[in-house]
């Protein structure tokens, strides 16, 4: 058994009537990076604020550590939040914005002077920004401004990091370097940390699992490996990658494909409606006879890609290059077995 | 004094490489989060609304309770005889109507001056565009005396006018000058930064779609600093209704001709008529706020019109 | 035709400025030119009168009081408009706006209206021996409701424009309402806050209406600078009206103008600095 680093049951958060969160569970152990994904409006901002303390009124019961935080107020939850747009104090050099955190704390527990200058100069350093000390946060660029965001969440040695799409702003270029480089400092921190993020990629690649939201509820929680082989539903299967979907009817324990009854697949499910997804790169194509005909072929790379045109839907898929090409007007057939098949409860 | 500005828009969701998935109702939030919108922990709220409604409540609310109530203390019927005298329709006629035109002209004047500023760029314009707020920083008193002098028998504007018989001084022409003078620049002042902010691409447009110089001040800038215009007007109305101090001493203030309904006000106070200077108090605020309303909802129908007569 | 437009644009240039001087720069010129008739010795000897001396004590007095007054509150119900969301918001607003568009008269009515001799808490005040109106306290209430709404309405967009983050950064980092108030939110504002409070002092120091119809008018004790100009131009004493009134427009058009320059420069800097947004 993880030592828990944090633990949500039955979280539920309204905006006025409409629930924007809607019965979270969800334990992150201590040390984990969980990445927080979905698509735009599923409440992945929203539930990382309700951890931090910064949406009231929700209800369920939430601890950091061994700590019941439900009823803690933001302050003294002791978290270092990142913020989307970082929300640097721009009146107050990097250095000032850095020590804010230390300097805030009553006079008791407040560290000295020399003490907190030391704190702010070994932070500055170690997100690799201690040259731009006595800057203004106006005079940095997107990555700087996010380095220093980072160095202030930290000042307050915080058990928990969450982070609002942290990257959003930064250029792609950027991006790549820093993610890398925040993956490393978690993991010699050893942080616990909550990432938000609509990009799936992104999530895939620097976080140890995913949790999946969509309209304020959790579809998914697993590795990136384990929601790509194993999703629940479509919906999952097709927000990690680029999927084909196709409406089925599953009789006699096949599953149908509507247009495509050649295509047919075994699967263990009752009869009834279904939905097979696939990846592209799954798909086998069969030059000859089918219900398929190319449009478009085009070799990029190792793969071809096709354009397919089945009683008028287009659909497309990636072979291997080295098979025998079609040409556009060829007819094939589509082999789908590698697909994932979910019923649709009625 | 600062006027409105429409607020900045807002960044909208991201977009993702998600496709929305048939079969669960897709629902939007009404608002993002942490954007300024809904319920905030944010410490300091029951400070800042304790002291936020004491100040308001003492200072607003408690004068406004006694300005719309007094004037009824004697009865509705005394209300009304009170309001309909001769020598209170007279000053309330007077302040209403030289308001409205002196907003007029402010508003023909203030266009002039902005479109100059903005489109012409004369010589010293910039000079020209600070002089503008010249009323703004004369205190009411100094105006009004020096515009009661500057245009009196001996002024040096005055005296040249009474050589050709011109009386200005002590007329409602007087309180006119006086009205223009402290009104000019919210028309310019609302209409300049419009004027300012107009994408040349918009005038480059209509040229290269083979439009004259003129049709393109009518047809394509006009409309679009017609609302700015009206705000501007009616900031000038508003203002020219309770001017005071600027008026007074150019009025002349005679009963029924030229005195205004603040300077009634003054008087029935003297007189220990409370209820009828509260009357008169009263009528002005609801026109001035009448005035305000109307002009919002001008200008919330103005869009419409403008989109309907521009050409492109 | 591009001699027709050149010729429209100097038409235009030279109306606006005809306009312009007829309309706004010759009265100030008048107004200089009517307290230097006599020369400048004259016009400074005026001010060697004890009732105007007297007039700019309690003008600068009535400054002294109601600019931090309505400052302080106006910065904390600028924070409470733009932080929080909540029922009776919009009828706050309104309240706020309101003092703009009433007529100064009216602004000094109100208050005889409560405190004056027949005024709703007149003879309470009377049978207490406490004078509001014809007094400082009246002069003090009148200048602030006409001040009132000045330095809310600068701060406010500011505020709103800086959005919650900066708060709630700064709560996460464990900051209490002071902290939070004094030195992430008051700092973030500066010069809007200071273009507010010049704007306040400027009306404050040459409101007329409102303290007249309070005031009572007596010499060397409730009279204020422009009252006092307005004594002395009825008593046909123009060169001392002119004096008091020129130095009055100086001090009410250096804040004005110290405000422009405010706002200029925060225009020619661009953007909003830093990124607390």
């Amino acid at each position: 058994m993880q030592a828990s680093g944090v633990e949500l049951a039955g979280i539920n958060c309204l905006f006025g009537q409409t629930p924007a969160i809607r019965d979270i569970d969800l334990m992150v152990p201590k040390g984990e990076f969980l990445a927080l994904v979905g698509p735009s409006g599923a409440g992945k901002t929203t539930l990382l604020r309700v951890i931090a303390g910064l949406e009231p009124g929700y209800t369920g019961r939430l601890s950091i550590g061994t700590r019941d935080v439900t009823r803690v107020p933001a302050r003294e939850r002791n978290i270092g939040f990142v913020f989307q747009s970082y929300a640097l104090f721009g009146h107050m050099s990097v250095k000032e914005n850095v020590a804010f955190g230390l300097r805030v704390r009553p006079w008791r527990r407040r560290p000295a002077r020399h003490v907190i200058a030391q704190r702010v100069r070994e932070l500055l350093e170690l997100v690799q920004v201690a040259h731009l000390a006595n800057r203004r946060p106006g005079q940095l660029s997107g990555g700087q401004r996010q380095r220093v965001a980072l160095a202030r969440a930290l000042a307050i040695e915080p058990e928990l990091l969450l982070l609002d799409e942290p990257f959003g702003a930064l250029d792609p270029l950027v991006r790549k370097d820093i993610r890398s480089w925040l993956r490393g400092l978690h993991d010699r921190l050893g942080l616990t940390s909550i990432l938000v993020t609509h990009d799936q990629g992104e999530a895939i690649e620097v976080a140890d699992r995913i949790a999946l939201l969509r309209d304020g509820a959790l579809e998914q929680v697993g590795t990136p490996e384990q929601l790509d082989r194993h999703p629940v539903n479509a919906f999952v299967h097709q927000f990690l990658g680029e999927s084909v979907r196709f409406e089925a009817t599953v009789r006699d324990g096949r599953a149908i494909p509507h247009l495509l009854e050649a295509s047919a697949i075994p699967v263990a499910l009752p009869d009834g409606p279904a939905v097979i997804s696939i990846r592209p790169y799954e798909i086998g194509l069969r030059g000859g006879e089918g219900a398929g005909t190319v449009l478009f072929a085009r070799r990029i790379g190792a793969f071809t890609r096709y354009e397919i045109d089945i009683s008028g839907r287009v659909i497309e898929a990636l072979a291997p290059a080295i098979d025998v090409p079609l040409s556009p007007g060829a007819r094939c057939t589509l082999d789908l077995s590698r697909a994932h098949v979910f019923g649709v409860a009625a | 004094m600062t006027l409105a500005s429409p607020a900045p828009p807002r960044p909208g969701p991201l977009a993702t490489s998600f496709e929305p998935v048939p079969g669960r109702p897709r629902h939007v939030p009404p608002a993002g989060p942490g954007k300024g919108h809904g319920p905030t922990v944010i410490p300091g709220y029951r400070l800042s609304l304790g002291i936020t409604i004491a100040w308001v409540s003492l200072l607003v609310l408690l004068p406004l309770a006694a300005l719309a109530a007094r004037p009824w203390e004697h009865g509705a019927g005394w209300l009304w005889h009170s309001l309909t005298q001769e020598r209170a329709l007279a000053a309330l006629r007077l302040s209403f109507g030289t308001a409205f035109l002196a907003a007029s002209l402010c508003t023909v004047a203030g266009l002039l001056l902005a479109w100059t500023i903005a489109r012409v760029r004369p010589a010293g314009w910039r000079l020209l565009d600070a002089i503008i707020d010249l009323p703004f920083a004369l205190p009411t008193a100094v105006a009004g005396i020096t515009l009661a002098t500057l245009y009196g028998r001996h002024g040096w504007v005055g005296a040249p006018l009474a050589g050709a018989g011109i009386k200005v001084a002590y007329t409602q022409a007087g309180i006119m000058i006086a009205l223009v003078f402290v009104g000019l620049p919210f028309v310019v002042r609302s209409t300049l930064p419009v004027l300012n902010d107009l994408p040349h691409e918009l005038e480059e447009a209509a040229q290269t779609l083979g439009a004259r110089p003129g049709q393109i001040a009518l047809r394509v800038l006009l409309p679009a600093i017609l609302p700015a215009l009206v705000t501007g007007f009616g900031l000038a109305f508003a203002r020219g209704v309770g001017e005071y101090g600027s008026v007074i001493f150019i009025a002349g203030n005679r009963p029924l001709v030229s005195e205004i309904a603040p300077l009634l006000i003054v008087i029935r106070l003297q007189q220990f008529d409370y209820a009828g200077a509260a009357a008169i108090g009263l009528v002005m605020l609801l026109g001035a706020a009448l005035i305000l309303v109307a002009l919002s909802l001008v200008r919330a129908l103005l869009p419409a019109m403008a989109g309907a007569r521009q050409p492109l | 035709m591009s001699l027709r437009i050149r010729a429209t644009r100097w038409l235009l240039g030279s109306a606006a400025w005809i306009v312009a001087i007829l309309l706004l720069v010759l009265p100030l010129v008048s107004l200089f030119g009517e307290a230097l008739r006599h020369g400048l010795g004259a016009a400074l000897a005026t001010l060697d009168d004890p009732d105007a001396l007297s007039a700019i004590e309690l003008s600068l007095l009535v400054v002294a009081i109601c600019v931090p007054v309505n400052t302080v509150c106006g910065i904390f119900a600028a924070y409470l408009l733009t932080k929080y969301e909540f029922s009776g918001r919009g009828v706050i607003l309104v309240l706020i706006e309101l003092p703009l568009s009433v007529s100064p008269v009216v602004a000094g009515l109100v208050w005889v209206l409560l405190f004056g001799g027949r005024g709703w808490f007149g003879p309470m005040l009377t049978h207490n021996h406490v004078q509001i109106t014809f007094a400082l306290p009246g002069i003090l209430l009148a200048t602030l409701f006409v001040t009132f709404p000045f330095v809310v309405r600068t701060v406010m967009p500011v505020l709103d424009a800086r959005g919650r983050e900066g708060e709630e950064a700064a709560t996460m980092l464990g900051a209490g309402f002071w902290d939070i108030f004094l030195r992430v939110t008051l700092p973030g504002i500066g010069w809007a806050l200071l273009s507010g409070v010049l704007l306040c002092a400027a009306r404050a120091l040459g409101e007329f209406g409102a303290v007249s119809v309070v005031s009572g008018h007596i010499p060397g004790v409730t009279e204020t600078v422009p009252l006092r100009i307005e004594t002395l131009y009825n008593d046909y004493q123009g060169v001392a009206a002119f004096t008091l009134a020129a130095l009055l427009a100086l001090a009410s058009g250096l804040a004005v103008g110290l405000r422009g320059m405010l706002e200029w420069q925060h225009r020619a800097t661009g953007a909003p600095r830093g990124n607390a947004a």
